[in-house]
């Protein structure tokens, strides 16, 4: 029974292989979005499932909506990263042919109360880079260590986006309240 | 939600959420990993697990132990768990097959509101009213009342003809009353209304309707909704008998047997409201030639709980006698709602405390009469759901109300579902649902699972026992988009659901051209017959006419060819439900000269629709208002609102 915690147990491997089988096919689809490029975009899948792999205890359900975001946004940084490479100068994700701040279909499904509707205008405010950390840190318990380890980036540049992200969604937040005040 | 934290992490979640919702099926995508990828991925090690690395020299050798204990404590129990299929990583549906289950139940509930009056509102929105970036309006969104009679932008008595004119260079509004010739139009009359935004006519025996919106000499902020009703003794000179005005933007206008009904839809800032302001502020305004009329309490419904003063105003009209006959009052937030001849339901989601609330359905009857509140339904609650949703995958499940109508007695309303049973996104069930609620609030409903993703449901036939469905669906493989009939008898206990799968309306592909065909309007038409218009990649426009006499079994009475009946269509045909001519208006590719052909439809005809002649028109001639109206058995072809009116006889 005890073996179940070890690393690479069985039930790891079971997880993870339920997470490949799941979500491999929209992990690709989201590379390929962004490097047009099979190759490449497998590359981008096979590091995502390598990142996936060393924090497979974030994932607690495979099944879920919190998992197929984490590992498409865990594919999307690592395809970043290759097309970084390739172009070898950095890229603004707007350049890409990428669309990621579509409007937001929950707001159309759900009723939102205000201050969460005006919490999750100001994540899709934010920039790309620091939305996909605060998105680990927040949804998935991620430290700015395992966060770094995650995307590959030095753990001091994901504190400082830490830290300046949450500055920017508050002051977002504050801005958009105080609008809604002033209306 | 305790604190900024927990908002901000549900933020995320809704977040993750939606970007999950954005990744396609894994159908719709068409390219694969590699095998040799494929194999690398499947073959990572997982031990190789920053913070377990120091850890896994440890659990190596507790584990040897332990491997020895499982061998010797649990080798029957193992055994014996391997003869139990293993079902922790089956995240498919539990029943792929489609079922359909009746059931009865008692839903409904009576409860209104929980305030007395409109005062005891007011006082409470005073002090808490909810600021919204605009004071909103009650937004229509199944508009169903295909058994009333709709706006017209021309009409006629006898030979004399009235049209809605806009001057497309001066924006002004005009009614022009003209005579009906065979060979040449002559206009009598013409009454220029520089003020007010003409957007339809009715008529009705003697007296001419004209519907009037947002007078634009008064303040920005309000808006306007009104008629002016004309006498026409002499039809050749209309004589304005008559002006009801009320408060709001113009919703919706019908009329059905002799009564003109008029929605609009406003609202007001209650903030700081006390009990020593003038009320009539915060309620509709309904003024009869300029004078003010009192509406009475008993006549204003609140709606559950409010958070804004919005309000939808319904003034009643008897056209025969030009009497106003009654105005009512909905007041609600931000809301759907649905109208036929006789009910109004309104379906409201209001903010609670707590995240999420399932919609309730308020249920109003219209006689001539009167209107009378019936009861209040949450749809939600036929699924099991709670009233208010915490925070799970289940508050991402939805009912989507399609359509309501309600036939003598009977509500009858079409939805579709998606139901998250747990929070394994994976773990969810969808169909459609067909309730119907009794004058006693007693409801009875149908559910049709369906795996493909539900699209939409699309017209409905108001028969007696029987409404025909359209299911569009978003499919699997090449299939974009398909959709299929559903016929529901009405004549049992629950309703009976028949599906029509054999018989696919529209097939959408990505891969193949030469089967792209999409059906976008469905009219009924007869007890027997329907047609279908056909788009494909707007070139070809097409009807087919089908036999659903046997509700288990439509079949294809004629099948448009896939040249279709006219060559290119940039609008959908207008066919008239109580004529058998139809108009059909296309352009010439090469010379882009615009023309109308009219049909008639014979459907026992091997080629049911005859056409009886083409009316060529100019380069520039492109009018979205036209009407085909009858006199002494010629039919004329009104082109009118755009253009100054002219005719077409035929």
């Amino acid at each position: 029974m005890l073996l179940s915690v070890l690393p690479g147990s069985e039930p790891d491997k079971r997880k993870f292989l339920e997470i490949y089988e799941l979500h491999k096919k929209k992990m690709l689809y989201t590379a390929f979005k962004i490097l047009h490029n099979q190759h490449d975009a497998e590359d981008a899948v096979q590091e995502a499932f390598l990142a996936i792999a060393r924090h497979l205890d974030a994932i607690d359900n495979p099944a879920n909506y919190r998992t197929a975001a984490y590992v498409t946004i865990t594919a999307k940084n690592m395809a970043l990263k290759i097309w970084h490479k390739n172009r070898n100068s950095p890229v603004l994700l707007e350049e890409l042919d990428y669309e990621i701040t579509d409007p937001l279909d929950v707001e159309s499904r759900l009723c939102l109360n205000e201050e969460l509707k005006t919490i999750l205008n100001a994540v899709y405010k934010l920039n790309n880079v620091y939305r996909d950390v605060l998105c680990y840190h927040y949804l998935y318990d991620l430290s700015a260590k395992e966060i770094a380890d995650l995307l590959g980036r030095n753990i001091n540049t994901v504190k400082s986006q830490l830290k300046r992200g949450k500055s920017i969604l508050l002051a977002s937040i504050k801005g958009e309240q105080h609008y809604e005040e002033q209306k | 939600m305790k604190n900024k934290n927990d908002v901000i992490k549900k933020a995320f979640d809704l977040y993750a959420y939606n970007e999950s919702l954005k990744l396609p099926a894994d159908n719709q995508i068409d390219f694969n990993l590699s095998e040799e990828t494929e194999r690398k991925i499947k073959n990572i090690n997982l031990s190789n697990r920053p913070h377990f690395n120091a850890m896994i020299r440890w659990s190596a050798l507790a584990a040897s132990l332990l491997i020895v204990i499982n061998l010797i404590l649990f080798i029957p129990s193992a055994i014996s768990s391997r003869t139990q299929p293993d079902t922790s990583s089956d995240t498919s549906n539990q029943d792929d097959k489609k079922t359909l289950y009746p059931v009865t139940t008692d839903v409904g509930e009576q409860e209104l509101t929980p305030y007395k009056n409109i005062d005891e509102l007011l006082e409470y929105l005073g002090e808490n009213e909810v600021h919204e970036p605009t004071l909103g309006e009650v937004y229509i969104s199944g508009v169903s009342g295909n058994d009333v009679q709709k706006v017209k932008f021309t009409v006629n008595y006898d030979r004399y003809c009235y049209s809605i004119y806009k001057n497309p260079g001066t924006g002004i509004y005009s009614l022009i009353t003209s005579v009906l010739f065979k060979e040449f139009t002559l206009n009598t009359d013409v009454i220029t209304d520089s003020e007010n935004n003409l957007c339809g006519l009715y008529i009705q025996g003697k007296k001419l309707y004209v519907i009037y919106a947002d007078k634009s000499e008064r303040s920005n902020e309000n808006y306007y909704t009104g008629v002016y009703i004309y006498d026409l003794s002499d039809p050749a000179k209309p004589a304005l008998i008559k002006t009801i005005e009320q408060n709001g933007s113009l919703s919706a206008s019908y009329m059905n047997d002799g009564m003109l009904y008029i929605y609009s839809s406003d609202g007001v800032c209650a903030c700081g409201y006390s009990h020593l302001d003038d009320k009539s502020k915060y309620i509709p305004a309904v003024r009869v030639n300029g004078e003010n009329i009192n509406i009475p309490d008993e006549n204003i419904y609140i709606l559950s709980s409010p958070k804004r003063i919005c309000y939808l105003t319904l003034t009643v009209i008897d056209m025969q006698t030009a009497e106003l006959k009654t105005v009512k009052a909905f007041y609600t937030d931000v809301v759907e709602y649905y109208y036929g001849a006789n009910y109004i339901a309104f379906n409201i989601r209001y903010f609670k405390k707590q995240f999420h609330e399932a919609s309730k359905l308020y249920l109003f009857s219209i006689s001539k009469e009167n209107v009378t509140y019936n009861g209040k339904v949450s749809l939600a609650k036929l699924f099991g759901f709670p009233e208010i949703y915490d925070v799970s995958a289940k508050e991402y499940s939805f009912i989507d109300i399609s359509n309501v109508f309600k036939v003598g007695d009977t509500f009858r309303i079409f939805a579709s579902y998606y139901i998250n049973k747990s929070e394994n996104m994976h773990d969810y069930e969808k169909g459609y649902i067909i309730v119907l609620i009794d004058s006693n609030m007693h409801v009875r409903y149908s559910i049709g699972k369906e795996e493909m993703n539900l699209f939409f449901i699309d017209e409905i036939d108001n028969e007696e026992n029987r409404a025909i469905i359209t299911l569009s669906l978003r499919s699997n493989g090449d299939i974009n988009n398909e959709a299929y009939l559903v016929v529901v008898d009405f004549s049992k206990e629950t309703p009976a659901i028949y599906e029509n799968k054999q018989l696919i309306l529209s097939r959408m592909t990505n891969r193949d051209d030469a089967l792209f065909k999409y059906s976008d309007n469905i009219y009924l038409r007869y007890n027997y017959t329907i047609f279908v218009y056909k788009d494909k990649y707007n070139t070809y426009t097409g009807i087919d006419i089908l036999d659903f006499s046997d509700m288990s079994n439509i079949k294809y009475i004629y099948q448009a060819p896939a040249s279709g009946i006219t060559d290119l269509i940039d609008e959908s045909i207008p066919l008239y439900r109580n004529q058998d001519i139809f108009g059909v208006k296309k352009q010439n590719v090469d010379t882009r000269m615009y023309s109308v052909e009219i049909f008639k439809i014979d459907v026992s005809a091997k080629n049911p629709f005859k056409k009886i002649t083409t009316i060529n028109l100019s380069d520039d001639y492109f009018y979205y208002q036209y009407e085909i109206i009858k006199y002494a058995d010629e039919y004329y072809y009104v082109p009118c609102y755009d253009t100054l009116p002219q005719w077409l006889q035929f």
